[in-house]
């Protein structure tokens, strides 16, 4: 085959990602003349249609290109790249039916939002599939640029524009980092394809200072994604800032693509530096501690689930150090497939419990009252039941309390975490679950016992777009959560 | 011998003017002498034969992003902010450390890999040569893994301009 027919049939292998970029660019061409004959629902519709197909595309994949490399070993398929596309394009799913009715509420409804949607989740898309630093460096950047854009969408919400700035200028200085790295990388690999840089590593490149400078400035950028401490401080701000359906997405799909992007990463180097391993530790216990720590002295729910994003990113590392270690070949074969399943089926719990937790502050929200301190959800069981009820269940499952989906996240990462040996991560893996239990319990309290304060702000009823997102999320954080054996022949990482 | 000393001056050249970006408290100077340090760099890629990098490193980042940085100071119109280097507070001794230690790391890296002398081109690099034509026949290779990140980047360029214009637009109503 010639190399530009196999560039058109590699093509095949990324038509769920061509899905969501078709329909982003449909949204920019055709919606702006649409505006006039009468709202903006078509663009929710259209870019819902793009997530379902690039679903069902996804689903379709011809199974024999399994591990095969596509344009010239720049992107890979294999099952983790198509189990984590499952829950990407699941949260996508979610992040449009919450975008549809809170957009429309805060009167900030406009096309662009879903064009850089579905842009943003192309390019988390790509990190998934990444087989090579550039191609996963451009996802990065695709995503977050959206990121950037869609936390600042509110422009007459002051603190939107401030975390739309944060974002960007911290962001911007991470992927310096970033790229920093792969310049680093480059000169003692001499290229950027994991397979060659993996045989620099197996030759020593990580015993040079070079080396060793540019595995760190690649792992603090993806730290940085995904708000590892000490690379947490923009979280909170935007977390609180954004738009209540921008704070949904992004928390979600930052941690899919980055996460995948580093299991991909430790692929390459582990085993050429006694670094990282260690360094992967200090990370983890250092973001499980200080998420769960600074979380309960929060009073605003939005800024409470941004420290909450932190702590749950150190259950991640942890289940990180466990893939690292596979890779490094001193923990059985066993630990990987725990660890590596582990990881996606815990990103999934995450996504369903924050696309909910985040679906009824959307939910409850109006033009003039966007819903987001403990004091707003006061007695919310008396005045809204259904959303109050939902609610506790997405804190319930956040905390990893048995019944609920999180629960069995946080258990695969601990069994994981213990089979691997690492007593330290296990104990503090336990210890900050409790920590973390408080500050959720706090938010039950509020929504079951106190008593609401005062009459309800007037608000869209009926089933809207975030409403629906709480339903699926309720309904699948209980199903998964009672039978979590539904996913695991798909979510089944071997590699 | 001739390209080891032209090499050692330009380094000279370009981490001098480098440390000045940073430690000049007059921010045109500093912008100025960051255009200096381009130049130099394009100078080096010069001698490295790679002819086309040359040329983009001075019509985009000496001539283009230099330009847009020089407007941004004179918009703004930020003065200088204090007489001669600054040297004093924390800040200033960890920027140091940090960057020694990235020194170190770079240099200690490249003379593990290649000993002392100056990189020179490779004989393969010198017979492909680095005209717009050999980046160009690279570039849209399909064999090569550089087609598909350009293609990549476009989307990149949509995204950007389409986030730039949400946020700045002012509102319809």
């Amino acid at each position: 085959m010639s190399g530009s027919s196999r560039f058109i049939a590699d093509l095949s292998a990324l038509y769920p990602a061509l899905a969501l970029i078709g329909a982003s660019g449909l949204i920019l061409l055709v919606m702006p003349f649409l505006r006039r004959c009468g709202g903006n629902s078509g663009s929710a519709t259209i870019s819902g249609l793009g997530v379902l197909a690039a679903l069902a595309l996804l689903i379709r994949l011809p199974g024999e290109g399994f591990g095969a490399t596509l344009f010239a070993e720049t992107l890979v398929t294999d099952s983790l790249s198509t189990a984590s596309a499952f829950v990407l394009l699941l949260s996508g799913l979610l992040a449009v039916l919450i975008a549809q009715s809170y957009l429309k509420v805060r009167e900030i409804d406009e096309p662009e939002y879903y064009a850089i949607l579905l842009l943003s989740m192309a390019g988390a898309y790509l990190m998934l599939l990444a087989n090579d630093l550039l191609i996963l460096f451009l996802g990065l950047e695709l995503m977050s640029f959206g990121f950037y854009a869609m936390a600042g969408f509110a422009r007459r919400d002051g603190r939107s524009g401030e975390a739309a700035l944060k974002y960007f200028l911290t962001g911007a200085f991470a992927s310096a980092l970033f790229l920093y790295g792969i310049m680093l990388i480059y000169g003692v690999s001499a290229s950027t394809e994991f397979a060659k840089i993996q045989s620099a590593v197996a030759h020593g490149a990580l015993h040079t200072p070079m080396g060793l400078a540019g595995m760190i400035l690649i792992i603090a950028g993806l730290g940085f994604k995904v708000a590892a401490v000490p690379f947490h401080q923009w979280a909170p701000d935007v977390y609180e800032g954004a738009p209540t359906s921008a704070t949904a997405f992004l928390a979600a799909t930052a941690k899919i693509g980055a996460f995948v992007g580093l299991i991909r990463v430790l692929d390459v180097f582990a085993g050429g530096s006694q670094t990282l391993i260690p360094m992967l530790r200090v990370l983890a216990i250092a973001t499980m501690i200080y998420g769960n720590l600074v979380a309960i002295a929060q009073t605003n729910v939005k800024r409470m689930l941004g420290y909450s994003a932190v702590a749950h990113a150190g259950y991640l590392l942890a289940a990180m150090v466990c893939v690292a270690m596979h890779y490094e070949g001193t923990a059985g074969a066993r630990t990987n497939t725990a660890a590596m399943s582990a990881s996606v089926f815990y990103l999934l719990a995450y996504a369903l419990a924050g696309f909910g937790a985040f679906g009824v502050l959307a939910y409850l929200s109006s033009r003039d009252k966007d819903v987001q301190t403990l004091d707003d959800l006061r007695g919310l069981v008396q005045r809204d039941a259904p959303s109050g009820y939902a609610l506790i269940l997405f804190m319930l499952s956040l905390a990893g309390i048995p019944a609920t989906v999180g629960f069995i996240g946080k258990w695969q990462i601990f069994y994981a975490v213990l089979i691997g040996g690492d007593m330290t991560l296990a104990v503090t893996i336990a210890l900050t679950s409790a920590m973390g239990a408080y500050y959720y319990l706090r938010v039950v309290w509020y929504a079951a016992f106190e008593s609401a304060s005062g009459p309800d702000a007037p608000r869209q009823v009926g089933l809207t777009g975030a409403g629906l997102t709480v339903f699926v999320s309720a309904f699948a954080t209980l199903l998964l959560g009672i039978v979590p054996g539904l996913l695991t022949g798909f979510l089944q990482v071997v590699k | 011998m001739g390209s080891a000393i032209i090499f050692w001056i330009l380094a000279t050249i370009a981490v001098v003017t480098a440390a000045m970006t940073v430690l000049n408290r007059n921010p045109v100077r500093g912008a100025l002498m960051l255009v200096a340090h381009m130049l130099t760099l394009a100078v080096m890629y010069l001698t490295l034969s790679a002819q086309f990098v040359a040329a983009v490193q001075v019509i985009v980042y000496a001539g283009a992003i230099m330009v847009l940085v020089l407007f941004t100071i004179m918009l703004l119109n930020l003065g200088v902010t204090g007489g001669g280097i600054r040297s004093r507070g924390a800040g200033f001794v960890l920027a140091v450390i940090g960057a020694l230690t990235l020194t170190l790391a770079m240099v200690g890296g490249s003379v593990w890999r290649h000993g002392l002398a100056p990189m020179k081109a490779t004989a393969e690099s010198l017979e492909r040569g680095g005209t717009a034509q050999a980046i160009g026949y690279a570039l849209y290779d399909p064999e090569l893994p550089w087609l598909f990140p350009f293609e990549v980047i476009s989307l990149l360029l949509l995204s950007a301009i389409v986030g730039a214009l949400v946020l700045t637009r002012r509102r319809s109503e």
